[in-house]
């Protein structure tokens, strides 16, 4: 068990450091990063010169090796627009995304998790419809549509809610529930099949037949062994929501990594958008790992 | 049999497949089909209602935006661009991971886990920040947001023909067709793939919905077509500024896009239903 939790670790260490692989490689392909610095107007001879500062004359090797050795040491580098180190930028900004991505988490989880048990329960019922309502709807409308719609509504229509920004409870509520409903829609989804697989198997009959009681049948037979598939999605999902919750922190003006890369992007303020990029990846693979160990925890079929 | 196909085709997803007919039908005829030009301004006709409010006008139905254009033909020349960017994402990635997944589970061994591995890395990485740094380097355009999609996209391909691949890898046939001395490439081609291809068919059509949104949320960010090129995103962004005043700025384009993906989810679902009811995907 012990060990191999240490080769998921050593595997996790290895995408990372291909992922470092490919955000260099994506950036030296695609431009100069002298180019983005200098206005358009430079001459020749201070395109030379930036080249030269930055080291990029030099072989890509040896440029990969520096930029991995600060990397290493925890050196982000510095903003080329804001003149700030990059480091305490993230660290402020990734505690917004992690309130948001919280909040989100726990808010498709209530809506969710009932939700798709009652569906199970009783297929085909009203319940059973309003979940696939619920669950299609939030896989097929963009989290910054819903955010926008509801800004439309709540914030601009009805003037009940503050639509952009972070401060007291009530900025939490738009966003928070926009990503809670996306969200949703794959618990919805997994964990309605995964129990409608369980309850029709021969464990839960037996226990049906053995007179238990159907509260019991439900949470303790049913729940238990249906979630685990929907445990490897939470994680995922939750993954994404550090990550990926791009658009709806910029339709929210909500100040989180997302939001940071996005404003770093019309400045073209490239390592910004770079350290946020390496930031997030890492965080989806440790979100992965830790996943990955706490099924084989909860399965006694997969310890090895 | 007959019974199978009236049960396929009572359960089709009717309104789903009108509204992919005419969306498709829009973009490609929007050079024939838009009433106005998507691009050129003209201020004396900025900010117009849709036709059923006070003001607005049957020339231009949907009402004109900021600079006076008007919002049905931008929506018909946006629905092209999101329809060919899926298009020709999912079609390469369709190819290439195909190919990759083909190889990696029938040859197995180290090109198995190299190629694995990869799978792995591309399903970490986060896609809009991803496409975010190509859009600094090499500037916004469609073909940035069409090659992130791709990179993104072959994995879910390759990891898919590669499960399969290793299922039929093992049947009699294929081993007969071995014995018999056909090559690898011919048995991958001939005695393989022809089985795989109905997945295939049902996955590529399940990501049509997750390009457009990808392809959406990008040009939302300003990582898309730069203006004045009309993307449903794009409009958005550009409307919310008059969110206040100017509701149809925002509503006609994000009902575009949430009709087109909904319409293409439900299709895909149908679809799998009746060519692959296996496959699990979110």
């Amino acid at each position: 068990m012990v060990r191999q939790a240490g080769a998921r670790l050593i595997e996790a260490v290895i995408t990372l450091w291909l992922m470092t692989i490919v955000i260099f490689c994506l950036v030296r392909v695609t431009g100069s990063p002298a180019d983005v610095i200098l206005p358009d107007t430079a001459t020749n001879d201070q395109r030379e010169q930036a080249t030269k500062l930055l080291g990029l004359d030099r072989p890509l090797v040896v440029q990969y090796a520096l930029y991995l050795s600060t990397l290493v040491r925890g050196d982000f580098g510095r903003s080329y627009t804001l003149n700030v180190d990059i480091g305490p930028l993230l660290l402020n900004h990734f505690w917004n995304t992690f309130r948001l991505a919280t909040a989100s988490m726990l808010i498709g989880g209530v809506l969710a998790i009932p939700l798709a048990i009652l569906a199970a329960k009783r297929r085909g019922s009203a319940w059973d419809r309003l979940a696939s309502l619920v669950a299609l709807g939030g896989m097929s409308m963009p989290s910054f549509i819903t955010g926008i719609l509801a800004i439309l509504v709540f914030g601009v229509w009805l003037r009940w809610l503050p639509i952009y920004g972070a401060g007291g409870w009530k900025h939490f509520i738009l966003p928070a529930i926009t990503l809670g409903w996306f969200n949703s829609a794959g618990i919805l989804r997994l964990l309605r099949s995964g129990m409608l697989d369980v309850l029709s198997s021969e464990y839960v009959k037996t226990a049906r037949a053995k007179g238990l009681s159907e509260r019991v049948v439900l949470w303790k037979h049913g729940l238990r062994n249906a979630a685990l598939p929907t445990l490897t999605f939470l994680g995922f999902s939750y993954g994404l929501l550090l990550a990926g919750a791009v658009t709806t922190e910029v339709v929210f003006a909500w100040p989180g990594l997302g939001w940071l890369a996005a404003e770093a992007v019309t400045r073209r303020d490239f390592p910004i958008v770079q350290a946020v990029t390496l930031l997030t990846s890492a965080m989806i693979i440790a979100l992965n790992l830790m996943v990955d160990v706490l099924y084989a925890v909860l399965d006694p079929r997969i310890r090895g | 049999m007959t019974a199978h196909w009236a049960r396929v085709i009572r359960h089709a997803p009717l309104a789903a497949l009108l509204i992919i007919a005419a969306m498709i039908l829009m973009a490609a005829g929007a050079d024939l089909l838009a009433p106005h030009s998507p691009i050129a301004v003209r201020m004396e006709l900025a900010l117009r209602p849709p036709w059923f409010m006070a003001g607005g006008q049957h020339a231009y139905p949907l009402g004109t935006d900021a600079l006076g254009r008007d919002v049905l033909s931008r929506l018909m020349y946006g629905g092209r661009a999101s329809l060919l960017v899926a298009l020709i994402s999912i079609s390469v990635s369709t190819v290439v991971g195909t190919g990759f997944g083909l190889v990696a589970g029938y040859a197995g061994g180290w090109v198995d886990t190299v190629i694995m591995r990869a799978v792995d890395v591309v399903l970490t990485l986060p896609v809009i920040l991803l496409a975010l740094i190509f859009v600094v380097i090499a500037g916004p355009s469609l073909w940035v947001v069409t090659a992130i999609l791709t990179l993104v996209l072959w994995s879910r391909f390759a990891r898919l023909v590669r499960g399969e691949a290793l299922a039929w890898k093992h049947r009699e046939f294929v081993q007969y067709a071995r014995g018999a001395g056909s090559t690898p490439l011919r048995i991958m081609c001939v005695h393989v793939l022809p089985n795989l291809l109905n997945s295939v068919v049902v996955l590529a059509t399940l990501q049509v919905g997750f390009a457009i949104v990808v392809e959406a949320s990008l040009s939302f960010l300003g990582a898309g077509a730069p203006p004045p090129s009309p993307t449903w995103g794009g409009m958005i962004a550009a409307g919310r500024t008059y969110m206040e005043t100017a509701w149809w700025l925002v509503l006609f384009p994000g009902t575009a896009i949430v009709l087109t993906v909904l319409s293409f989810n439900l299709f895909g679902d149908w679809l799998r239903d009746v060519l692959d009811p296996t496959i699990q995907q979110l």
